[in-house]
């Protein structure tokens, strides 16, 4: 029963989060399983994966900045994925540090946009990490996200932030787990209202 | 095979939803998004003797802030602490001996701890406008 659940959850997580073909497709697939359907600008995917380990460390930094001026964003700018995945173990470390800073300036930047041109809320900036531990005494699960989010003059639709962090064990005793979360955002508040900025229309290759 | 049943219930809920994959760039954790700014965080460990934090801060009024801790076992230690807009913690220890503590600090906040077993202690503070605290006991 419990080997049937531990290969459950690798093929869940290995199922979901990047799909069948990363197995053989290597890095490159697996990052291509991190995306979303509306190309991202910004994409950043990392996942460490232990089966059985003593005293292991897993860790994810990742780290992104974007500055944009007098330019048509189209979907999610930035995004980063993280996840630390071990099966057994004791008295290791799963990691993630995640920061995401953003600036926009007498742009615009909009959500998802579907078949019949509408726009719904995807998030401009998104965080995911998780960690997760099936069986193990003393580990330490830690996530740590920042989003910092400037704009002036910029005309927004859908989500502006998001970060999520979740941190799971299984069954064991003696574990630490921590989350540190942090967001600054500061936006015009006429920055919300539609139809009056007219940006540039270059999806972002505009000369600043 | 409760214990199982319920490490693979979380396991599930957090990385499958195929529909949810479809619908936003959560992917495999469909949990949390509710828009605009949102910060969310969970944490489960099913044992004895664990230690789980979580901290929050939000330099906008009108962010979301959501934050879940859930232990079983016994002896178990978890703290919460969220400033700066609308947040909502919730804390939930079954066992005997555990320990828990909230602390909020912005404008709008509830939150709420729920506790069953023995010999456990939870504690709130809330410092700021339209807050709500409950410390719910049961053996």
């Amino acid at each position: 029963m419990r080997n049937l659940l531990i290969v459950g959850a690798a093929a869940l997580v290995l199922g979901s989060f990047a799909p069948v073909a990363a197995i053989a497709g290597g890095p490159g697939m697996l990052i291509g399983g991190c995306e979303s359907k509306v190309s991202p600008k910004l994409v950043q995917c990392a996942f460490n994966y232990l089966p059985n380990s003593n005293n292991s460390e897993q860790w994810a930094d990742q780290h992104q900045s974007l500055d944009s001026k007098k330019s048509k964003l189209k979907g999610v700018l930035a995004k980063q994925t993280s996840v630390n995945l071990k099966l057994h173990g004791n008295g290791g470390e799963q990691g993630v540090w995640q920061s995401q800073s953003l600036t926009l300036k007498h742009s615009s930047a909009e959500g998802e946009t579907e078949h019949r041109g509408r726009t719904h809320g995807t998030p401009i900036l998104t965080n995911d990490a998780f960690n997760f531990v099936y069986k193990g005494d003393n580990n330490d699960q830690f996530i740590g996200q920042s989003q910092d989010f400037t704009g002036k003059g910029v005309h927004i639709e859908g989500t502006q932030a998001a970060q999520t962090g979740i941190n799971i064990v299984g069954v064991g005793n003696g574990n630490s787990q921590s989350i540190n979360q942090s967001q600054t955002i500061n936006i015009d508040d006429s920055s919300h209202h539609h139809g009056d900025y007219k940006p540039v229309e270059c999806d972002g290759k505009c000369p600043s | 095979m409760r214990t199982r049943l319920i490490v693979l219930s979380v396991a599930l809920a957090t990385l499958t939803a195929p529909a949810a994959q479809a619908a936003g760039p959560m992917g495999f954790m469909p949990i949390c998004n509710f828009g605009k700014n949102t910060q969310c965080a969970i944490q489960f460990v099913q044992g004895d003797r664990n230690v789980a934090r979580i901290d929050q801060v939000s330099s906008r009024k009108r962010s979301v802030q959501f934050a879940a801790a859930l232990q079983t076992g016994n002896s178990n230690r978890s703290y919460i602490g969220q400033i700066g807009g609308n947040q909502l913690a919730i804390t939930v220890q079954s066992g005997s001996n555990n320990a828990s503590y909230t602390y909020q600090e912005g404008l709008n906040q509830v939150s709420a701890t729920v506790q069953t077993g023995n010999g456990n202690w939870g504690g709130t503070s809330s410092i700021g406008s339209n807050t709500a605290t409950a410390i719910i006991q049961s053996n």
